[in-house]
């Protein structure tokens, strides 16, 4: 899908070469693997995970990207790409009105791991908690990583691809009374 | 009466040194001031907050999972169940993004009619929280005409869309129908009387004394913060940040619109909603605006292939019989890739980021809701104020929990 | 002046079931229950134009110790179902609940991993109130149903006479 996405936006115009974010990340970041991408308006930098910190405190220092928008992870099982999980990053600049997009690829597929990025935005805190309950990707270095949607004891990631959508019976234990049902008596 | 304990007996020696002991005290998830099923942990010294946890989850529902077995049309009434005070607005989000992924574009006359639908239920949202927000910190009366004029807005919702609260009336490529013959005397009527309700309601709220006290100065947050926390939205205008989505990243048609965008600059309770009140005016200008400018011309965008024909034409055309089956039952293709479209809410940047995998379903739905970046602030204000504002707090925040939660 | 000159001292002979049934079906005290979209119209319906206290069921209580009737207003997902059954262990008897809405009797549109489908999985519900999210009129239709349905139960709750 991306090499699909990457001719067309090179082919179609050429905002990734005119672009003063891109051409700052590039000129910093010159020696890593970095795959820049447009489409839609928007652009799309995908970053290997352990160059992730530093392109994002680069760009809130730099290029004053202040605010994260959201973080989304994404299960990629039936794109047919050669990785399954990545994280999405929506950064914006107030003053430009400028939105840019951040892709990270995790690398192992059974146990994704990524940086957290609260210490660059503070604001990352919920949206990694959300992507670590629904999709199970773990941030390294998050303040309080825990599951913040679902129910206690919930086993599985409900948001992956192999998760079954549909229901299943409830079974709760109601807390015990002497009559078998709960009364008001005593 | 004597207390039997004599004075020189409270020394030190006898009794030690007076502590303070941290309480923790549970809020919700069933409390009438959580707006929903929020749940807040707190740590209290004495009457003071030290901490502030909020515990979400509790209305959980899955929808963005659920959209992702469901063609592109079959998801959208999912979104009028999210922010369930403001339908329409979680509709043009999805809308707007599905529309961007297809390359189509709303006709001007779809779009004007889109706006003001839109403004009409953020006056509808806002009145909501308004309403709600003053009853947390003691006016009823404020409560009860904020609903009599909701009740007017439903009713007009109601005869465009069928249904009061869960309109689903947009559509990819334009609306679902076309709106009833008086529908735009009912709005003018509406409109026009709008602004003298308005100053009803600051009758009774902004010059009290009672209301101001509570309100002023009380659980404010600083420019700074709210940039690193993700808030958007009228708190964020509320501390001094002229960043409105409509202005700033204009869609629908929002650049031809002449309004303001409410700004103060103190961050505290009553700046939110002072901020909130003055965006009711501007909300009630750009419907009217809307409503005066409605350009002439189609409604529904000509994309035989998403946009289903009208009912007359299937009669005698054959192929625009056969799209609208297919549109119907299989749905429509949308090409490959991602998109993240935002709008602005009445609680601030809406946001939907969709995965296509080249199908008729949704690979991926994710909604950057508003509410739930903006709940991240409450743990920020509430530090060191006193419990009393907390309920305060959270109401100036206006969060819906079918939003946080999903 | 007319009619209660000529009431002092009268008697009236009845069934005290009767009496007590009369004052429990007019004073039913709601627990503030709203979970989502039909909190807001639970809301409208006690607020101005429709004025559910027409049928003396205006007084919410946060307090589920004050409160006889539970309407479960919204969709319930599993994490707050063991709270929900909670709040209505708390409710002293006698009290009956309204499920209000598709999401609340079945699960409406979310047949998903998160939701409860139908609250009568957690507690019984004595009446189904329909709508996505049902109108003001329909609640009120709701209470009325189950007014009628409190006139014709035993005074012990669960005995439907016949």
């Amino acid at each position: 899908m991306h090499s699909q996405i990457e001719d067309e936006a090179l082919s179609d115009n050429n905002i990734l070469d005119q672009d003063e974010d891109v051409i700052a990340i590039k000129k910093k970041f010159k020696g890593s693997n970095l795959l820049f991408f447009g489409y839609l308006d928007q652009i799309s930098v995908q970053i290997p995970p352990s160059d992730l910190l530093n392109v994002a405190t680069f760009l809130l220092e730099e290029r004053n990207f202040k605010q994260l928008s959201f973080l989304a992870g994404v299960d990629c099982l039936e794109l047919n790409l050669e990785y399954r999980f990545k994280v999405v990053y929506s950064l914006l600049d107030f003053e430009r009105a400028k939105r840019i997009r951040l892709e990270v690829v995790c690398e192992n597929d059974l146990m994704p791991r990524l940086p957290s990025v609260c210490s660059v935005w503070s604001g990352a805190n919920y949206h990694e908690s959300e992507a670590f309950d629904l999709v199970g990707i773990h941030f390294e270095g998050h303040p309080n990583l825990k599951r913040i949607f679902t129910p206690d004891g919930f086993e599985g990631f409900p948001h992956r691809k192999d998760f079954d959508v549909s229901s299943e019976t409830v079974e709760f234990s109601f807390r015990p009374t002497l009559e078998g049902k709960p009364s008001a008596k005593k | 009466m004597s207390t039997g304990i004599e004075e020189e007996n409270f020394d030190e020696e006898t009794l030690g040194p007076i502590g303070t002991e941290r309480m923790t005290l549970n809020m919700g998830p069933q409390h009438p001031s959580t707006h929903g099923v929020l749940r807040v942990s707190l740590e209290l010294e004495g009457e003071t907050v030290k901490s502030c946890n909020p515990v979400i989850g509790y209305l959980h529902t899955g929808i963005e999972k659920n959209m992702e077995v469901k063609t592109f049309n079959k998801a959208l009434p999912m979104t009028d169940r999210m922010d369930y005070l403001a339908p329409l607005s979680n509709n043009l989000g999805y809308v707007l993004a599905v529309e961007k992924l297809l390359g189509i574009e709303a006709t001007r006359r779809c779009s004007y009619l889109r706006v003001l639908l839109v403004e009409l239920t953020r006056l509808n949202s806002h009145l909501v929280w308004l309403g709600t927000h003053a009853l947390d910190l003691g006016a009823m009366t404020v409560f009860l005409y904020c609903f009599r004029e909701r009740e007017k807005l439903l009713k007009i919702f109601e005869k465009v869309s069928g249904v009061r609260m869960m309109t689903s009336y947009f559509r990819v490529g334009g609306v679902a129908r076309e709106p009833y013959p008086e529908f735009y005397s009912d709005c003018e009527v509406f409109l026009k009387d709008f602004p003298n309700k308005v100053n009803d309601y600051e009758e009774l709220l902004t010059d009290n004394p009672i209301f101001r006290r509570r309100t002023e100065g009380a659980c404010p947050i600083t420019k700074e913060n709210a940039f690193a926390l993700g808030i958007t939205g009228p708190i964020l205008r509320a501390c001094g940040v002229s960043y409105d989505i409509r202005k700033n990243e204009p869609y629908s048609c929002y650049e031809e619109f002449d309004f303001d965008i409410p700004v103060r600059k103190n961050g505290d309770i009553f700046d939110r909603y002072s901020v909130r009140i003055s965006e009711m005016r501007e909300s009630q200008k750009i419907a009217t605006q809307a409503l005066n400018g409605m350009p002439e011309g189609p409604l529904m965008s000509d994309a035989p292939k998403v946009v289903p024909a009208p009912k007359e034409q299937l009669s005698h055309d054959m192929e625009a019989l056969i799209h609208h089956f297919k549109i119907f039952t299989e749905g429509y293709d949308v090409p490959a890739g991602e998109v993240y479209q935002v709008i602005e809410s009445p609680r601030g940047e809406l946001g939907y980021f969709i995965v296509s995998d080249g199908g008729t379903k949704p690979y991926k739905v994710k909604v950057r809701a508003p509410s739930f970046a903006n709940l991240h602030s409450l743990s920020e204000i509430t530090s060191e104020c006193l419990i009393g504002d907390v309920v305060a707090a959270i109401g100036s925040i206006d969060i819906v929990l079918g939003e946080i939660d999903r | 002046m007319g009619l209660e000159e000529n009431l002092e001292g009268s008697v009236v002979l009845g069934k005290i079931s009767d009496a007590i049934k009369w004052a429990r079906k007019n004073s039913l005290w709601p627990a503030l229950f709203g979970l989502a979209c039909c909190a807001i119209e639970m809301m409208s319906t006690s607020a101005s134009k429709y004025d559910i206290s027409r049928f003396g069921a205006e007084v919410f209580r946060a307090s589920p110790r004050q409160a006889d009737l539970m309407i479960v207003a919204g969709r319930v997902s599993k994490k707050m179902a063991p709270v929900l059954r909670q709040i209505y262990d708390q409710m002293p008897e006698p009290k009956w609940v309204i499920s209000m809405g598709a999401c609340a009797s079945t699960g409406g549109v979310f047949n998903n991993y998160a939701l409860v489908q139908g609250v009568d999985e957690v507690v019984p519900v004595d009446i189904y109130v329909p709508g996505c999210p049902p109108r003001p009129e329909t609640l009120i239709d709701g209470i009325l149903k189950l007014q009628k349905k409190i006139e014709i139960e035993g005074l012990a709750k669960n005995k439907v006479l016949s």
